[in-house]
């Protein structure tokens, strides 16, 4: 479970984060939500303890995110923006096995987990490849194998399906909902509304760096008087303005 | 801490030699060095030319003919060539060397400046015929009775000669300030891709974000990177090191560090002595620790690979500027104050035991004060990676 609050974080003057408050529940997957620069980048980055909130709290699985970030690292999992970015002279197993490894797993530990996960997401004809041209879909398979290699309770996605294609967004989806089935916490960061659609039990809808609606996706709809995700987004966000 | 550390390491280094351009550059000394001071020893040594110097040869009339004849008679010294287009032009192009004029009995000797050989050459003519006139003018004392012997009481012949031409040669000067600009300029740019790509590169990739969601302390990070990009430094360095060695041997007359003997051969090498390569070694090593440091701070600042380039581009100026600086100073009298002076303390240090005019003092305050400024460029690289400024563009 991650629990968030009353967190604030601003850079300089401006104020990016304004006292948001938060639960994202284990074995539901949570939407977070928001137009571009609305903070959406910056609340995962304090969760995933890269960034140091100005006040409040933040527990990652119990563990105080905030006055033990290495504590509250061992139960999560972060992929961030889309991130495909790998190592590109080592091979698909090499990069997984790297953080495997720098995550405090053993040779025989990692290399179990990285079969399963290799199964799980359809690795088995690229794993021992250098990454150097592997397509965006491939590479977003690394990138989440690695990822979640040592197992996290807690995962944490930013863009997850960004610049895939179809069959990779599907693969993609069906894993995300294998990590719910698994009674995992997810926390999903997307601008995209068939994911939202398809993924989300919970959303949290956030809109210059406060949080403007936090409830169940059905229960969000219903307030706002319709069925259709994308409107909703629209009614809210200038409701917000 | 310690595991992480070595972990890192090895990935680290499996990537950087899995890069065919980070092998080439490594080994770009070693294939240049000797090709380059082969080129410049054969020019040199061309400087030496003492026989069938190629001139055009210019005689107004049948006596300046005979004059021309007596003064290079029974030597070998001129070839004379024919004009081709216009004698000044024949001069400019090449070729020919000089130009003998004689007219009316007055001799002229016209050469061009910009050709070392042409002034080595001109220099030798000009001694011919300075001697060919002091013999005329000794004759013609003797044939008046005079003892001229007596009037030669002062034995100085208004010679100077330049302290190298006793001890050292030509190559050896050379040696001693191009050698250290190149090793250090070297030493600067040896790790410059690696420190882009492992720091600036990595965030600009987003990878430097994954890791710092990881277990892993950034001191272990920081601290492996680092040796990564030491570890290339050294490499380069050795392997300059090496290449000036395959220089020496290659073309001892025209680098050798050995004394007089211009026919000197590879066996005649006084090759620097074992303290000397030692000193080398430890100035080269701390100006190492200084450049990977300079390198990891820009690395860890900038936000772009194109940014630490730009800012990267400038450490292998820098060394340019200073090794300019060197060669305008009396090497024997460096101040102990300019030995602070990171590169500079380098260059001038290296120019100093390859003319064995070092003295521990100055190694010592080179290595310390080179060692020193890493370590401030440590802490503020340390306070840089816990700093959240790290990954904000």
């Amino acid at each position: 479970m991650i629990s968030v609050s009353g967190v604030s974080k601003s850079f300089g003057k401006s104020k990016i984060i304004k006292d948001i408050s938060f639960v994202a529940e284990a074995g539901k997957i949570t939407g977070l939500i928001g137009a571009n620069g609305s903070g959406k980048t910056t609340t995962m980055r304090l969760i995933s303890t890269i960034l140091k909130p100005d006040c409040g709290s933040i527990l990652v699985d119990g563990a105080d995110a905030v006055n033990d970030p290495s504590g509250a690292r061992k139960n999560l999992g972060v992929l961030f923006g889309g991130d495909v970015s790998l190592y590109n002279r080592l091979s698909a197993w090499e990069n997984i096995m790297y953080f495997a490894k720098l995550q405090g797993m053993s040779d025989e530990e990692a290399e179990q987990r990285i079969k399963i996960l290799s199964n799980l997401l359809d690795m088995d004809k690229f794993l021992f490849k250098r990454v150097t041209g592997f397509s965006r879909g491939m590479r977003q398979k690394v990138s989440f194998a690695k990822s979640i290699v040592h197992n996290p309770s807690v995962i944490l996605l930013d863009e997850p399906s960004t610049g895939l294609d179809i069959y990779s967004i599907r693969d993609v989806q069906d894993f995300i909902l294998t990590c719910k089935e698994q009674e995992k916490t997810v926390l999903v960061s997307t601008h995209n509304m068939h994911e939202i659609e398809r993924l989300c039990d919970n959303l949290v809808i956030i809109a210059d760096g406060r949080i403007v609606r936090n409830g169940t996706k059905e229960e969000i709809l219903r307030n706002e008087g319709t069925d259709d995700v994308m409107e909703m987004f629209f009614k809210i966000a200038e409701g917000s303005d | 801490m310690f595991n992480d550390y070595i972990l890192i390491l090895k990935k680290e280094l499996t990537d950087i030699f899995r890069d065919r351009r980070s092998i080439v550059t490594l080994f770009i000394p070693v294939l240049l060095f000797p090709l380059m001071y082969f080129f410049m020893g054969t020019q040199l040594s061309g400087g030496n030319l003492t026989e069938n110097i190629p001139c055009i040869v210019d005689c107004r009339t049948d006596g300046d003919r005979e004059l021309y004849e007596a003064i290079f008679d029974g030597t070998n010294m001129i070839e004379e060539v024919d004009i081709q287009e216009d004698k000044y032009t024949d001069l400019k192009k090449g070729g020919v060397y000089g130009i003998i004029e004689i007219d009316n009995g007055k001799i002229t000797v016209v050469f061009n400046q910009n050709s070392t050989k042409t002034l080595t050459s001109m220099s030798l003519i000009n001694e011919r015929v300075v001697l060919f006139s002091n013999s005329l003018f000794q004759q013609s004392l003797v044939d008046q009775d005079v003892d001229f012997e007596a009037l030669d009481s002062l034995d100085y012949n208004g010679a100077m000669t330049d302290l190298s031409e006793i001890i050292s040669d030509t190559g050896n000067s050379m040696m001693a300030s191009i050698a250290p600009m190149m090793l250090v300029m070297v030493i600067m740019s040896g790790g410059v891709s690696v420190a882009v790509d492992l720091f600036a590169g990595e965030k600009e990739k987003g990878t430097f974000e994954s890791l710092l969601t990881t277990q892993v302390s950034r001191l272990a990070l920081l601290m492996a990177k680092f040796t990564a990009i030491l570890i290339i430094s050294l490499m380069s360095m050795v392997l300059s090191i090496a290449a000036y060695v395959i220089s020496f041997k290659l073309n001892p007359s025209a680098l050798g560090m050995y004394t007089g003997n211009l026919n000197a051969d590879a066996s005649d090498l006084q090759i620097i002595t074992l303290p000397q390569v030692l000193q080398v070694l430890l100035v080269c090593f701390a100006l190492s620790v200084f450049a990977v440091s300079v390198m990891t701070f820009i690395g860890i600042n900038a936000k772009t690979v194109k940014e630490a380039q730009s800012q990267s581009s400038m450490i292998t100026i820098i060394p340019t500027l200073l090794s300019g600086l060197t060669m305008f100073m009396d090497s024997a009298n460096i101040s102990d104050a300019s030995m602070l002076i990171p590169v500079f303390n380098t260059i001038a240090s290296i120019k100093m035991v390859f003319l064995g005019t070092v003295q521990p003092l100055h190694i010592v305050l080179s290595t310390v004060s080179c060692l020193a400024y890493s370590g401030v460029l440590w802490f503020l690289c340390v306070r840089m990676l816990n700093s959240e400024k790290l990954l904000r563009g």
